[in-house]
């Protein structure tokens, strides 16, 4: 099981910032669902998971892409694919 | 009522299709012609619906067109319309060229060099799925955004149906697509741009949620799909709008129009709209010039609640 540290969730909440426009007053954590929480649409997906992409030189196959609806799934799918690739 | 007689049409074309086909070109065209003649005389009512949605799309778009001659033509058009590109199918790519009348291929082609991806910009207007057809047949990398064809050729289906991670499988969209599911399907959008491929794109799909903006088209004020415009501004691909028209002789006249680019900026703030309003002007410029063209727009309303069930009972 990968460890997702507060680090991470820090990096991706900036990510996710950045890319979907979220705006600063509305706070992005650990638990955040993308759509419900923070307002995010299917293209801001699209620029979120782009940037995740270019932060962790990832490829983010479009089949893995539809489980990724929050935080907590985006971190624990990064986590993983992180120290799959250090292995 | 309007559901009844799509049905009709449908069934008709089928009969008669396989005949057609066997036939020149151009007398399968006015065959057809003279088929959506016949509708507005035998059908009760039928001209009057014609000349009523003319009428209504003369004063909306403050055209003065003859109600009776612009309805005539339009009936024409019906089954030529429905037609779509079935009537190509198992024709040689050399039999069907002269059938092309083609209008700023050199558009098309300066954009495809550019390498950063081409989005062609499609609409509803005439003949529309004939553009796909000729670009297949060329041999340009087509892709469709969107929701998936109906009644179209095997060819066209045969070319629709490329996997892989630069193939067609899920570019095909569902209103009832969830955000994730429609995020895989934009992401796999981009990854083709970024490959220099052509992606098709409606820009006069009317949306309600995600990436939409208001505009008005023929008259009226609504939400359209910004997908297009979102996807050029965040890609960088430059986007060509296409058209089509068929005329009475049976040729299709595709016309390219100059490369224009979406700057990224646009993605932010509500920007997407001036975009979303000058394609659609684009269209309804042509639909002043040839409003025997425009069945699809003409009865939107009455084909939407109907298309609807069909897809319910389908």
């Amino acid at each position: 099981m990968p460890v997702i540290d507060s680090t991470l969730v820090a990096e991706l909440a900036q990510i996710v910032r950045t890319a979907a426009a979220v705006p600063p007053e509305a706070p992005i954590d650990a638990d955040s669902r993308f759509e419900e929480d923070l307002g995010v649409d299917s293209f801001d997906l699209v620029a979120i998971f782009f940037g995740v992409e270019a932060r962790y030189g990832l490829h983010i196959p479009e089949e893995d892409m539809p489980p990724l609806r929050g935080m907590p799934e985006l971190a624990a799918y990064v986590a993983h694919r992180r120290s799959s690739a250090a292995a | 009522m309007w559901q009844r007689w799509m049905i009709v049409h449908k069934i008709c074309l089928k009969t008669v299709l396989p005949i057609l086909r066997v036939m020149p070109h151009r007398l399968a065209n006015y065959l057809l012609g003279v088929m959506g003649r016949l509708d507005l005389i035998v059908i009760p009512n039928q001209t009057r619906l014609y000349e009523a949605a003319v009428a209504d799309g003369a004063r909306r778009l403050g055209c003065d067109w003859n109600v009776h001659k612009v309805s005539r033509s339009l009936g024409r058009q019906t089954y030529r319309w429905r037609t779509r590109d079935l009537l190509l199918d198992g024709r040689s790519d050399h039999r069907i060229a002269p059938w092309f009348q083609v209008a700023g291929r050199d558009h098309l082609d300066a954009a495809i060099a550019q390498g950063r991806g081409v989005i062609l910009l499609a609409n509803h207007f005439g003949a529309h799925v004939l553009i796909s057809h000729w670009m297949f047949r060329q041999g340009y990398p087509l892709r469709w955004f969107g929701e998936k064809p109906r009644n179209v050729s095997s060819y066209l289906t045969r070319q629709l149906q490329t996997d892989g991670p630069l193939g067609q499988s899920r570019l095909f969209l569902s209103r009832r697509a969830g955000m994730t599911d429609a995020a895989s399907s934009i992401a796999q959008a981009a990854r083709i741009l970024n490959a220099g491929m052509v992606v098709k794109i409606a820009c006069d799909v009317r949306w309600a949620t995600g990436k939409v903006a208001d505009a008005t088209f023929l008259g009226r004020r609504e939400s359209f799909a910004a997908s297009w415009a979102y996807l050029a501004a965040m890609s960088g691909a430059a986007v060509v709008p296409a058209f089509c028209h068929l005329d009475d002789a049976g040729a299709y006249h595709l016309e390219f129009d100059e490369p224009f680019h979406v700057p990224s900026s646009a993605r932010r703030g509500g920007e997407l709209a001036p975009w979303v309003q000058h394609a659609l002007n684009r269209v309804e410029q042509r639909v002043r010039q040839h409003p025997e063209q425009s069945n699809d727009y003409f009865f939107w309303e009455a084909a939407e609640p109907a298309q609807a069930s069909v897809d319910r009972a389908s």
